[in-house]
């Protein structure tokens, strides 16, 4: 009996984890897949995704795009996610302070924590004055090229974080994989001389990021911030340095805020 | 917040024997104990941050084994995380992962939540931008008005019945005619007068869009808020509609169809032709 149930369990485990690799691949943007395009990210076979993809149109987490036999995401996760973040004391009592640094420098402030080799955001701020750069909490994006994710990793313990800079590197070619290094290791450089890293053009084209990372609460949860922006022309060297003062001390003012919730996000 | 209007809170999660999720026609068959998980994720709604067994089984619909076992599975997975005690259960960042972004942040959110704002601070009304999900509308986006208390302001993500909200009607209206008749049609209405009286007043406000641009679903005794809506159209978008709230006793008839309406248009057609708030 024991045994069945668990059996049970873990064919469930493996259907769910499949469904929810599938919404997973479209990494939360608008942009349209078709089935060949999931099966590829997914690296499940056809006919599971499309039942997949059709349970996800029915209970309308997917639509269908007009005309075209392509989905993007629809409604479905919206009240998911508002049920998090709305009740969410932690990330609730960190948005004035994100706010207020974003408007004071004009850029998108952003707190991430780890999902596997991304970050996702959790807390997004932008400055009413900052047009462009407009990825909002629940972005996910990729920790070796940006700054968040940097500075992320620098604050890992070493064991873990050489576990996922090689994982990151995984999925590169063999080119890629040594410019992916080269640009962590300077970050971890900057980060142990000025506190902060500031990366360029990470995740989309001509923009940039400042980041540093925190630990909030009582379980000290580990997560990142960062400061963004587009820039057109611009010398990273002293946007870093225009950056760095203030963005450390909302950094601390932020931990100082959040010490005594339990810590969990 | 009134629950004859806004299809409660709860029901933000589908409840499991909901027809519309078991008809097999159209898409073809459903993977259950996938749809079961994200009818447990589902449930989750502003108020609550932790829910129990009993709580889940109760919104989804399903037995409490089940339950028992898509908790499991979804903490395995790190979508849900339980208390000390382990007996309640919280949604966890990956919450976040599975689409949330794209339906609550695109370009044309922010365009449009400038515009709203000015609304609201300008007519001291609740205002929202809704679009259709399935029989209900889904509030994407809300402007606060600070005339109001916030308690009696439905937030983001809230769910209100398609047939029976201002909102829902300009959106019925928008749609095709076949597929607004197929989704008259598929809808559960309340039985006999009740539903009959539904179907009077939405055919009505339809007509009262196609002639003015907008609708208005006056306050009345166990509804206490007049809702006023508007279409938006916008190409390669599904349908939205715009609409302001507040309590029926300042937004009487005349407010609503002399001021409030026409504003309301005047904005959806500023936002359709993609201009900036001045």
């Amino acid at each position: 009996m024991a045994r069945k149930t668990s059996e049970r369990g873990s064919v469930t485990l493996m259907t769910v984890e499949r469904g929810l690799k599938v919404l997973r691949a479209f990494r939360s943007e608008r942009a349209s897949l078709t089935n060949a395009e999931l099966v590829r990210r997914t690296g499940l076979p056809k006919a599971v995704v499309s039942r997949l993809t059709s349970t996800l149109l029915q209970l309308d987490f997917l639509r269908l795009v007009p005309g075209k036999r392509e989905f993007e995401l629809s409604a479905g996760a919206l009240g998911i996610g508002h049920a998090y973040l709305a009740t969410n004391e932690m990330l609730q009592t960190a948005q004035p302070l994100m706010l207020e640094l974003a408007d004071r420098l004009d850029v998108s402030v952003a707190l991430g924590i780890q999902d596997g080799i991304d970050i996702l955001y959790v807390g997004y701020r932008v400055s009413r004055k900052v047009a462009t750069l407009r990825l909002g909490v629940g972005s996910i994006l990729p920790m070796g090229t940006t700054s968040i994710g940097h500075a992320y990793l620098w604050a890992l313990p070493p064991a873990q974080q050489r576990q996922l800079i090689d994982e990151c590197k995984r999925w590169t070619t063999k080119a890629q994989s040594g410019a992916l290094e080269q640009s962590i290791q300077a970050s971890f450089t900057e980060l142990e001389n000025f506190g902060v890293c500031a990366v360029m053009d990470g995740f989309q084209r001509r923009t940039y990021g400042v980041a540093l990372p925190i630990r909030v609460g009582r379980q000290g949860v580990l997560m990142s911030m960062s400061c963004g922006k587009a820039a057109v022309k611009l010398d990273l060297q002293s946007e870093r340095a225009r950056i760095a003062p203030a963005l450390k001390e909302a950094a601390k003012q932020l931990e100082a805020t959040l010490h005594d919730f339990d810590g969990y996000l | 917040m009134n629950r004859s209007m806004f299809h409660s809170s709860a029901s933000a999660s589908f409840h499991f024997d909901n027809p519309s999720l078991q008809r097999s026609g159209g898409h073809g068959s459903i993977v259950t104990p996938f749809a079961r998980a994200l009818s447990v994720l589902s449930a989750f709604t502003l108020k609550d941050r932790w829910l129990g067994n009993g709580d889940l089984a109760q919104r989804t619909g399903l037995p409490a084994s089940t339950v028992t076992r898509m908790t499991r599975t979804l903490i395995a997975l790190g979508y849900l995380r339980c208390s000390a005690d382990t007996r309640r259960f919280c949604l966890s960042p990956s919450a976040l992962t599975l689409g949330y972004r794209a339906a609550a942040d695109t370009e044309i959110h922010y365009a449009v939540n400038h515009h709203m704002a000015q609304f609201a601070e300008r007519h001291h009304v609740q205002v929202h931008l809704s679009l259709r999900d399935k029989f209900n509308l889904v509030i994407i986006d809300s402007c606060r008005t600070s005339a109001l208390p916030a308690l009696l302001q439905p937030g983001i993500g809230t769910r209100l019945l398609l047939a029976s909200s201002a909102a829902g009607w300009a959106l019925l209206a928008s749609l095709p005619e076949t597929e607004r008749n197929y989704l008259l049609q598929s809808m559960k209405y309340p039985p006999q007068d009740a539903g009959k009286q539904i179907r009077l007043r939405l055919n009505e406000a339809i007509g009262q869009i196609r002639e003015d641009g907008f609708c208005v679903a006056l306050g009345q005794s166990g509804q206490p808020m007049t809702m006023v809506a508007a279409p938006i159209k916008l190409s390669g978008q599904a349908p939205l509609a715009v609409s302001c709230m507040g309590p029926a006793m300042l937004m009487g008839r005349a407010r609503s169809v002399r001021e409030l309406g026409p504003a309301l248009v005047r904005m959806t057609q500023k936002i359709q032709h993609g201009q900036e708030p001045p």
